[in-house]
């Protein structure tokens, strides 16, 4: 069993390096004919920048995945179906990408795909500010959509994994949590109608665009096929290419353009006059649960995220040894239990109600916060912040924070200048939440890389409930020195629709060229994975792949005998690359066989009512 | 360090291996850093990628080039060398990454151009340049420093207390030629008393270092830097904003400048600040004000570490003593804009992408030479992206840059060197930047 549930292929051994060389220049012709010559590689470096991949090594076990025969850069649909008509004829397969960030960008069979790399098709096609969404191709980014639409009054939601990420990519193929969902939805749900080259090359238009059209609608008149192609997780390219994509648009209670002063790294966003910003701290995960709901009740949140204190310190600092530094300072270390939430509105009056309801909220579970509110209520709901932190750590080590307290204040201070020192927190916070331009600093620069476990999408309290059971699997791991020992808790995660669902996901950080930690994080992620049918925490975040899929099937609603049928009519074939969603002739290599052995004969002790941490 | 280049501190891939190593291929560094990000059209930082397309053509793509020929998985072929090479050098992907992260990019890409250069050789344009080199002193067919000094009457040459480095683009241009006759009777107005090396005037080595022969660039700078040292000079100032990153960030990497060095705006600032000139007559212009990649982010000074990295806390990688990191911030920025803001009538506008998010005019890293059709795509889009704010005249102050934007006809905005701006206001000669070339 893989992490991903991935197999990784080897090359076929009786094919010779000339034929293989061979078959790529044909392949490469024939992409030619198609994109043009300057539009397609097959140069073995070039391809090598393609087979790089973040937790290739929890798959293959090097950083490298396996390199594609050629990749070709279509400008439009017409081009994407001739090359996928190509790959059936040739008998070769094809996957899409967009930026490509992620090991399920990339081949899994040495020289057999041809990746589309969609950068050409990067155009905003339409922005429908009246009905509220955006028409856009692969390529176009969510800072590029956001920066367009914030001028609209609109904004749209940006996944976690930070704002460069495609919003056709994440609507159609691939997950959709982020900090915004509380307001903003989930990637999969803002999805309205799509263009979808199928693995056989025909041109589908699918929702309103079908019938009308109009972009507006995925659910009719026309056929509604986001179940079939999309579903809880995504194809990951399985099931062919998405040229066109209309998302949902979201009212936006703020300027058209975020000011943004300082230099790199630190820059610093103005919070806009409406707007508050407020890192909310309560004790113990039952008093998280509580706020979370009640604010999601309230309606008050805009964005609304839990980041363990680990995540939110590396996203405060620009290098390591300043995150070591500011992550020792045990105030800082023990804000386990808090939400950033930013609060967005379009009067005072607005604002004020809503930061009051903030407060009435905070004040029945004895919370505090760190925010924007200016004068002494600032002084007065961070003290209360203090305090809450202050009984967790007790007076020992609120005297040892002091030092670290004190250089933190004094660096930012030369950072930012004296007078904005009260505003960086909440200024960041605001930033980082808003724009989504940060979070790679959260979770990347301190090992390398970091892999993520547990995850699903669940109510909030089922979330937490994973959070602590997955807290316990990590720290067996951690006690082996091989994930960054960031107190067993780096479960990040947010709210949705409302609050009506949530995700808690387990982070671990590791340094991707240590074989020891790339081996133990695969182990840990299948650990997880099976805490997570123990415990009833839901379908894991990572259970994509068709060994996950077996995994999990039998435990929710066989759904991957459903995926099956799915690719099997719409790809007869077998020619998109489905290694992340359905294979159909699928083992599982010797490296999952002997990961899930060692998992299995060497159990985390799990405590499902353990204290809080 | 890498066994080739034993004598000096330029680090070799091996040497960068950790630093490549923690590519992610997020694709940030094709972008400015996404906070500072203002619209679609101006949301690319690298020109590379916006003309080829393909990821190797970003800084990351050649970080992971870079480790597929560290860890022999491929050759260096003639589609591999194009890939190193269509890049202007500009950083603007250094900027990007080390705002989320902390790798070298611009350091791995001169050492895989290095690692090119010696495995295959120059390209056949690149054997031109370094020919030119070898015959004439300077990167260009023809031009003598001779033919440039006899445009530049009352210039003194020989040695004095300030030096001023005119470099070959500027000196090699007939076209350029009003330009630095500006500036040095601008300096002469500041009562700066500076004096040139004539026909001594040695190769900085830029071009070399950028075409990865850093046998040569070694050679060049340290005679370049030994006849300065011994010179008596007691300030060195650098005209050319290219040889400038590469006094700043390169030089040291070979041996140690005594005279304190300074680019031109920076001294001219100096002295309108100090009252030694005046700006006096009205330029009434809009002009913005275009950031040199050399005079900003690459012109951050050398910072040696000689360090370990250490894992505590398990997996945490942190740097034993802390690494100094450029991040592109502290570049040049503030003294050409104090110098345009006290031009009186002349209004200074900020392009989008500004400092250290500057979008390169597509002229740099060889460019010019080798790849034109790079150099002509990065220059219509800065030449656009000048044309949304309103702009009447694009101000810059590097030979290359405002060959280079000055060169093409998008947005109708013409481009002016800040030297013949400056000498407009101080000697009421209005039209001598009406067109810089
Ligand atoms: C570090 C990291 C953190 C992440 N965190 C989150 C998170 O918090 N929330 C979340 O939702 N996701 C997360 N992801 C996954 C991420 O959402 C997706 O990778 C991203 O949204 C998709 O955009 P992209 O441009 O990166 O797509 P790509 O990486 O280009 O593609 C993602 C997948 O979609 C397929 N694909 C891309 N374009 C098309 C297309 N046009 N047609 C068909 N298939 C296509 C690709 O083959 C690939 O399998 C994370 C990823 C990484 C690497
Ligand atoms: S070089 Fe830096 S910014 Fe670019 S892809 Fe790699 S990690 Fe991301
Ligand atoms: S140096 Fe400039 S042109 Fe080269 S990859 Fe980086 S951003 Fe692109």
């Amino acid at each position: 069993m893989s992490i991903v549930g991935v197999n990784d292929k080897q090359a076929d051994p009786n094919v010779t390096d000339a034929e293989r060389d061979e078959r790529r220049a044909e392949v490469a012709a024939g992409l030619s004919r198609v994109v043009g010559a300057r539009w397609v590689a097959t140069d073995p470096a070039v391809l090598d920048t393609y087979t790089w991949q973040y937790t290739a090594e929890a798959i293959t076990g090097s950083n490298w995945m396996q390199r594609p025969l050629a990749v070709a850069m279509p400008a439009d649909t017409d081009e994407v179906a001739a090359i996928v008509r190509l790959c059936n004829t040739e008998g070769i397969q094809f996957k899409a990408i967009s930026t490509g960030f992620g090991a399920w960008g990339a081949a899994t069979e040495p020289d057999r795909v041809v990746l589309l790399d969609l950068r050409r098709m990067n155009r905003i096609l339409e922005v429908d500010a009246k009905n509220m969404y955006a028409v856009v191709e692969p390529y176009v980014t969510a800072n590029q959509l956001q920066v367009e639409v914030l001028p609209h009054g609109l904004n749209t939601h940006v996944a976690g994994c930070g704002a460069q990420h495609s919003v056709l990519a994440s609507a159609t193929s691939v997950m959709g949590q982020g900090w915004d969902g509380v307001s903003m939805g989930f990637s999969g749900r803002n999805l309205l109608a799509v263009e979808w080259v199928t693995p056989e090359g025909e041109i589908v238009r699918s929702g309103s665009v079908d019938a009308s059209g109009e972009w507006f609608s995925g659910d009719g008149p026309g056929p509604s096929m986001r179940g079939i192609f999309r579903g809880y997780a995504g194809a990951f390219s399985g099931l062919g290419v998405f040229t066109k994509a209309a998302v949902k648009l979201y009212p936006w209670a703020g300027p058209g353009h975020l000011e943004v002063t300082g230099s790199n790294p630190d820059y610093m966003a103005t919070i806009p006059e409406h707007h508050v910003a407020a890192v909310c701290v309560v004790d113990g995960w039952d008093q998280m649960a509580e706020l979370g709901y009640r604010v999601a009740d309230a309606e008050i949140a805009t964005f609304m995220s839990r980041n363990a204190p680990s995540l939110m310190s590396g996203v405060l600092t620009a290098d390591n040894n300043t995150f070591a530094d500011l992550y020792g300072v045990p105030l800082f270390h023990e804000m386990l239990y808090a939400l950033v939430i930013v609060i967005t509105a379009e009067s005072a009056e607005e604002r004020d109600l809503k930061v009051d309801m903030l407060k009435a909220i905070l004040s029945d579970l004895g919370g505090g916060m760190l925010a924007n509110l200016g004068g002494p209520e600032e002084v007065r709901w961070l003290m209360r912040a203090v305090r809450v932190l202050a009984r967790r750590i007790g007076p020992g080590d609120l005297i040892r924070s002091v030092p670290g307290a004190v250089r933190m204040l004094v660096r930012d201070a030369r950072r930012f200048g004296l007078g904005r020192l009260s505003e960086y927190l909440p200024s960041f916070m605001y930033m980082a939440t808003v724009t989504s331009g940060l979070n790679i600093r959260g979770v990347f620069r301190f090992g390398g890389t970091f892999w993520t476990a547990m995850g699903s999408l669940v109510s909030w309290d089922n979330a937490i409930h994973g959070a602590k059971v997955g807290a316990q699997v990590k720290r067996k791991y951690i006690d082996k020195g091989v994930i960054f020992d960031d107190g067993a808790d780096n479960a990040w995660g947010g709210f949705y629709e409302g609050g009506t669902y949530a995700h808690l996901e387990e982070l671990a950080c590791y340094d991707p060229t240590d074989k020891d930690a790339a081996d133990a994080v695969f182990e840990y992620v299948f650990e997880t994975n099976l805490v997570s049918i123990e415990h009833h925490t839901g379908l894991p975040i990572n259970a994509v792949g068709p060994a996950n899929s077996a995994l999990f099937g039998p435990h929710c609603s066989s759904y991957d005998t459903w995926q099956d049928r799915i690719k099997a009519s719409f790809d007869p074939h077998n020619t998109a690359d489905g290694s992340f969603y359905v294979e159909p002739d699928f083992t599982p290599n010797e490296r999952m066989v002997a990961g899930a052995e060692n998992v299995t004969s060497d159990r985390a002790p799990i405590d499902p009512n353990a204290p809080d941490l | 360090m890498d066994t080739t280049h034993p004598s000096s501190r330029h680090q070799g891939l091996e040497d960068l291996r950790y630093l490549a190593a923690k590519c992610v291929r997020c694709s940030l560094c094709k972008f400015p850093p996404l906070v500072k990000v203002e619209s679609q059209a101006t949301s690319s930082i690298c020109p590379s990628i916006d003309t080829y397309g393909f990821h190797s053509h970003s800084g990351g793509g050649r970080v992971l080039m870079a480790l597929s020929v560290l860890e022999g998985r491929s050759e260096i072929t003639e589609a591999t060398r194009d890939a190193i090479y269509q890049c202007t050098l500009c950083g603007g992907c250094d900027v990007s990454c080390k705002y989320v992260s902390d790798i070298e990019i611009t350091e791995i890409m001169m050492a895989l151009r290095a690692r090119s250069f010696d495995a295959t050789g120059p390209t056949d344009v690149q054997r031109r340049i370094l020919d030119n080199l070898d015959r004439n002193g300077h990167p260009y067919e023809s031009g003598t420093r001779e033919d440039c000094l006899a445009d530049i009457p009352g210039v003194r040459v020989g040695p004095g207390p300030t030096i001023l480095l005119l470099g070959s683009a500027y000196a090699m241009s007939p076209e350029r030629r009003t330009t630095l006759r500006n500036m040095v009777r601008l300096l002469g107005a500041a009562g700066i008393d500076v004096s040139v090396l004539g026909a001594d005037e040695p190769d900085v080595g830029t071009l070399a270092l950028a075409l990865g022969d850093l046998k040569r660039f070694d050679r060049s700078a340290s005679a370049a830097i030994g006849m300065l040292n011994d010179s008596g000079a007691t300030e060195v100032v650098c005209a050319d904003s290219e040889d400038w990153a590469t006094i700043r960030a390169h030089w040291p990497k070979v041996a140690e400048l005594g005279p304190p060095a300074r680019h031109v705006v920076e001294v001219l600032d100096d002295a309108v600040r100090a009252g030694r000139l005046t700006l006096a007559h009205p330029v009434r212009v809009r002009a913005a004000w275009h950031d040199p990649c050399s005079l900003g982010r690459r012109s951050e000074p050398y910072q040696a570490w000689d360090g370990e990295v250490r894992k505590i806390q398990g997996q945490l990688l942190v740097y034993d003593p802390p690494r100094p990191v450029n991040r592109g911030s502290s570049g040049c920025y503030d003294p050409p804009r104090r110098l345009l803001r006290a031009v009186p009538g002349l209004e200074l506008i900020e392009l989008p992408r500004n400092r250290e998010c500057s979008y390169c005019c597509g002229a740099g890293g060889g460019v010019a030479e080798a790849y034109p059709e790079l150099a002509t795509a990065a220059a219509m889009e800065r030449q656009r992206e000048a044309g949304t704010t309103g702009a009447e005249l694009l101000v810059t102050t590097c030979p290359g840059c405002e060959q280079n934007l000055g060169g093409v006809e998008v947005a109708g905005v013409p481009t002016a060197s800040i030297y013949d701006v400056l000498a407009a206001s101080v000697w009421n000669q209005h039209d001598s930047f009406t067109n810089g070339s």
